[in-house]
């Protein structure tokens, strides 16, 4: 009867943990002769028994060589590296267990973000163009945005949430310049709009324009004229200010990390340098300031006074 | 039946001739721009005579004997370069203003690094400016100088001019904005609202990018600027001179210097947001900017079709200032096509240089009231707020311009000398035909200082 694939797979995996006890056990009896060997080479051929006290070498080396072979002997005779294996994998399988967690909470929070999404999209009819990336911001703050802020835990809390505050700024940013954009297509529309009435209107005129250029330039001239309307609206302002708004905490958050990356790293960060940069000008100014009055100074004295050598002008910047 | 919209076939017809010849069109193109096309801008040749930090003051020197007794000094805006005053050959005001027997210096502000991010107004008009002046003064042996801004660059040149009046000889303001109260232009609408945040812009990106600014700019006029524009470019692209005209005006453009953080939170909070200039409020250096120190004669030049300086931001300037001799010109014209524009070119130049001939030709002798020290001996400083070195008052209103084109020449003489007690004489000039309009008498309303 042919073996299940189970049974198979059981077999290889024991022949792997005893593999991996074996090469485990070679390793430690590697290591072992090393240090009695280097015990030996130290303390002379008498061995353990022959080194002379107080000196530091055969003292360490003597210590060393113990220790090892205790941690030896405890690993190769209580059975610890034959259930090595099956604790690492048990190790193994909880951290992936609880990635996929994570993946699938993820994965359902995405879903449900575009699920609200398109539900709400399908709802809104009416002006569905205008609505989109609004209903996406609804969406999305019921969503994915949850992710981002939950609370952040362990050694690197500190920088998941700078990272996560980051990102959800950069989400919030994407859909106001969207929305920017949106409203800067808005006049290419009602162009088109007003070119049919006007278009309409010479024909019940009989004043048609024959010439294409001609309706590139009525084009052109009402697509200016919407865009003017619309660049002073209140609406273009308040959307103008708020993408700008957006994209200064994007910049904010994004620079912070970007910051944080490079404290391990030998290079100077932007505050850094604008802290010298604000002490190089306050400095330069008092520089100036000081010269120029000492100059002042210096042509009040008299001619024996400020002495022969004295150069008429030392301080002015050239 | 009812009529058809379009004469389709005609239509049809138009479409496939305007394909045709923008493909032949294109297709010859290709030899012009495949070229060396002489596209070079700011060519007048200078000389760099003084520099400090990213700051350098250039000299152009006329052909013959400078026919003003006092150089001009150009202090040009932080936004783009100053390159647009001599952008080619034949429009250049630099080349205009030489022709004119004027002895030109202009600031070239550079091109500012992060470490020039704290510099504010007074590290500019204090500081780099008022260094350039005093170099200038010292060179030439003389106490004061004409000054002329351009744009913000006349914002900075009329703090100056209050903050150091005994400097100026003659102030010249261009397309340059005073009264922000206005919502006439866009950038008076965008940036003069609270909720435009610039504290935190200039905290967060240190120096203000160019492309920031130039965005803004295109965004003014969309439809024009970003498609039109190119759309004429193809329909005249196998023209070499116009091709020419057009790169070194793109150059022009998109040559943007960041604008040092600190001056523009200063402009933008100070000036488009609470108006301080104009209601002597704004402070530079700890020192009061009061308007009323502005005692000098003074030339007012605005375009009427300017978007980014609206005539609003302009005209109240004169009447703000202390002088009582002021000179209004609006010109029919817009923000760049001021200095550029060939119809401009015969309107621009031609009255800067004739207000200034009245009031600053190179006499036989030397009038009283001119001093004049060794040249580089070092001037002696004055106290602030005095009658800004004019020893007497002018008399008579300055005779009508002959030269411009298409101006309106509004000038006010403030005189209890030549006008009735308490009222002010308002001077029409249409200058296209050399001859005074109109001449009103109105109360006047603010104090004489000479």
């Amino acid at each position: 009867m042919p073996e299940t694939t189970d049974t198979t797979r059981k077999r290889e995996g024991r022949r792997e943990d005893t593999l991996f006890s074996e090469m485990t056990k070679s390793y430690f009896d590697f290591w072992q002769a090393v240090t009695k060997e280097t015990l030996r080479c130290t303390c002379g051929d008498g061995g353990l028994g022959d080194y002379r006290a107080g000196t530091l070498r055969p003292l360490t080396a003597r210590s060393l060589h113990e220790m090892f072979s205790a941690v030896h002997d405890s690993m190769t005779t209580s059975g610890i590296l034959d259930s090595l294996p099956h604790s690492m994998h048990k190790s193994m399988e909880m951290c992936m267990g609880l990635t996929e967690n994570w993946a699938q909470t993820l994965g359902e929070m995405v879903e449900e973000t575009l699920e609200g999404a398109s539900r709400s999209l399908a709802d809104n009819t009416e002006c569905p163009q205008d609505g989109a990336l609004r209903t996406f911001l609804a969406a999305y703050t019921r969503g994915m945005q949850k992710l981002f802020n939950m609370p952040k835990l362990g050694l690197n809390r500190y920088y998941q949430e700078r990272i996560s505050r980051a990102s959800d700024q950069f989400t919030l940013f994407s859909v106001a310049a969207g929305e920017f954009l949106l409203l800067m297509m808005q006049p290419l529309e009602s162009t088109l709009i007003k070119m049919q009435q006007r278009i309409r209107e010479m024909a019940d005129n009989d004043s048609h324009l024959r010439d294409a250029r001609d309706y590139y330039s009525l084009w052109i001239s009402i697509l200016e004229g919407d865009y003017a309307n619309l660049l002073k609206s209140p609406e273009y302002v308040r959307t103008f200010h708020d993408v700008l708004h957006k994209y200064l905490d994007y910049t904010a958050l994004s620079e912070a990390v970007v910051e944080d990356s490079l404290r391990s790293l030998p290079i100077t960060t932007k505050k850094e340098m604008e802290a010298v940069y604000r002490e190089n000008h306050e400095l330069k100014k008092q520089f100036k300031s000081i010269s120029k009055r000492l100059a002042a100074l210096e042509e009040r004295l008299p001619p024996a006074a400020a002495g022969p050598s004295a150069p008429v002008k030392p301080y002015l910047v050239s | 039946m009812s009529k058809p919209l379009f004469p389709v076939d005609e239509l049809m017809e138009s479409v496939l001739q305007y394909t045709r010849d923008m493909t032949a069109r294109t297709s010859r193109a290709r030899d012009i721009l495949g070229e060396n096309l002489e596209t070079a801008i700011a060519s007048t040749p200078y000389e760099v005579e003084y520099t400090e930090d990213r700051i350098k003051l250039k000299h152009y020197k006329p052909a013959g004997k400078p026919k003003c007794q006092h150089p001009l000094l150009i202090v040009y805006a932080l936004i783009n370069r100053e390159t647009m005053l001599d952008l080619q050959p034949d429009r250049s005001v630099v080349n205009n203003l030489l022709a004119n027997g004027i002895d030109l210096y202009i600031i070239d502000w550079g091109y500012p690094a992060p470490k020039d991010r704290f510099q504010g107004f007074d590290d500019h008009i204090n500081g780099y400016m008022h260094n350039a002046v005093e170099y200038i003064c010292n060179k030439h042996g003389i106490d004061q100088l004409n000054l002329m801004g351009v744009c913000m660059g006349g914002t900075m040149s009329l703090i100056y001019a209050a903050l150091h009046p005994e400097k100026i000889k003659n102030l010249l303001l261009t397309v340059t904005p005073v009264d922000f109260a206005t919502d006439t232009g866009l950038l008076h609408v965008w940036w003069g609202s609270r909720n435009f945040e610039v504290d935190r812009l200039v905290d967060l990106q240190g120096n203000v990018s160019g492309d920031f600014l130039n965005i803004n700019f295109l965004l003014m006029n969309p439809a024009r600027l970003m498609l039109d524009k190119y759309i004429g470019f193809l329909e005249n692209v196998e023209k070499r001179d116009f091709v020419e005209n057009f790169v070194r005006m793109e150059k022009w453009i998109f040559d943007s210097p960041d604008v040092p953080g600190e001056i523009f939170r200063e402009f933008i909070r100070y000036c488009y947001q609470e108006n301080r200039l104009i209601e002597n409020r704004l402070e530079v250096g700890g020192q009061r900017v009061d308007l009323k120190n502005v005692t000098m004669p003074l030339l007012n030049m605005y375009g009427l079709f300017d978007h980014l300086v609206p005539p609003a931001a302009c005209e109240k300037t004169a009447a703000a200032v202390g002088s009582t001799d002021t000179t209004d010109v609006p010109i029919k014209t817009g923000h760049i096509g001021i200095y550029v524009s060939s119809k401009s070119q015969q309107v621009f130049v031609p009255t800067i240089c004739s207000w200034l001939m009245e009031r600053d030709a190179v006499a036989e002798k030397t009038p009283p009231g001119t001093r004049r020290r060794p040249a580089g001996t070092p001037a002696k400083t004055r106290t602030r707020g005095t009658t800004g070195g004019r020893t007497a008052a002018k008399k008579e209103a300055p005779t009508p311009l002959k030269t411009a084109a298409k101006a309106t020449v509004k000038t006010a003489a403030k005189n209890a000398a030549s006008s009735p007690a308490g009222t002010e004489t308002v001077t029409k000039t249409a200058t296209e035909t050399g001859t005074t309009a109109t001449t009103e008498t109105k109360p006047n309303v603010t104090s004489t200082t000479n």
